[in-house]
């Protein structure tokens, strides 16, 4: 029971961690492209 | 800074996070809460990273107001964002924790929860703020006051447990009369650690796309300008046909 909530807990914040990186690369490449353009 | 570099930092911060969790695994259940006080590994570093990030957000708009550059509101804003993404974290954690502890993911009423509660919308609101305004140097300085005038709430967050007695616990790591545990304290600090790094590596990747928001803003400034330029620009009548 307890272990749930800790897996729960890891998971929500290593998951907002890799979904934030994610979100700076994409928006990086974003502004790249569109200073090539 | 270098492609290598980011990349460097990228393998230095997975590594840090990946210490930090083998730490915070490795503890042994606590006497009252057993397994649930390991969620306090990544609750604690969430909490004390978002007042780090908005005290870098003061400093940054204290600096352009001073110096006027857009390097410093480029620093404020990048870690406004950062530090709202880690106040959501220690907000989230924090109800993690608190339903199997406290058998209620929220109170209302608690001083902590809803100080901190605030100040995640108060630093929403102040990345609201700089969409809401187009012309740069405007959206820097009214960005940076009101950077400043928001810091207020950091200390206020954080002193909130000990002015106010409600239901979150005290101050855990700074407090004389209950030292917490060795084995805590080092996985604790090393998570800290850890935390520390991945801001620092959100930090530089943020500041990079900031500058590059910034040179695309401007070159398209620049093409907007010469395009109605041109549009309004005086006929030549000296080069008019004789016929007319």
């Amino acid at each position: 029971m307890s272990d749930g909530w800790v897996v729960f807990g890891y998971t929500v914040v290593y998951g907002f961690m890799i979904l934030y990186s994610f979100s700076l690369v994409a928006r990086t490449r974003r502004v790249k492209r569109r200073m090539e353009e | 800074m270098k492609e290598r570099s980011y990349r460097t930092l990228t393998v230095v911060a997975i590594a840090a996070i990946a210490t930090g969790f083998t730490f915070a695994m490795t503890v042994p259940p606590e006497r009252t809460q057993r397994e649930f006080a390991k969620i306090m590994f990544v609750h604690v570093p969430s909490a004390w990273l978002a007042f780090v990030a908005f005290t870098v957000t003061m400093i940054g708009g204290a600096a352009w107001l001073l110096k006027k550059t857009p390097f410093w509101d480029r620093v404020a804003a990048s870690s406004a964002e950062v530090g709202v993404f880690y106040t959501a974290l220690a907000l989230m954690t924090g109800m993690i924790w608190g339903y199997p502890v406290w058998g209620t993911f929220w109170d209302w009423s608690d001083a902590r929860m809803m100080s901190t509660a605030i100040m995640f919308f108060v630093y929403v609101g102040y990345l609201a703020l700089r969409r809401s305004i187009p012309d740069p140097e405007t959206r820097a300085k009214r960005s940076a006051i009101l950077g400043i005038v928001a810091f207020v709430q950091v200390p206020l967050v954080y002193f909130s447990v000990t002015l106010f007695r409600t239901l979150h616990q005290g101050p855990t790591v700074v407090r004389p009369d209950a030292p917490i545990d060795p084995e805590f304290l080092r996985a604790l600090m090393i998570n800290l650690a850890a935390f520390t790094i991945v801001y620092a590596a959100f930090m530089t990747w943020r500041t990079r796309l900031a500058r590059l928001e910034d040179e695309l803003e401007e070159s398209e400034a620049v093409a907007d300008f010469e395009l109605a330029g041109s549009g309004i620009t005086a006929p030549n009548l000296e080069e008019a046909p004789d016929h007319v």
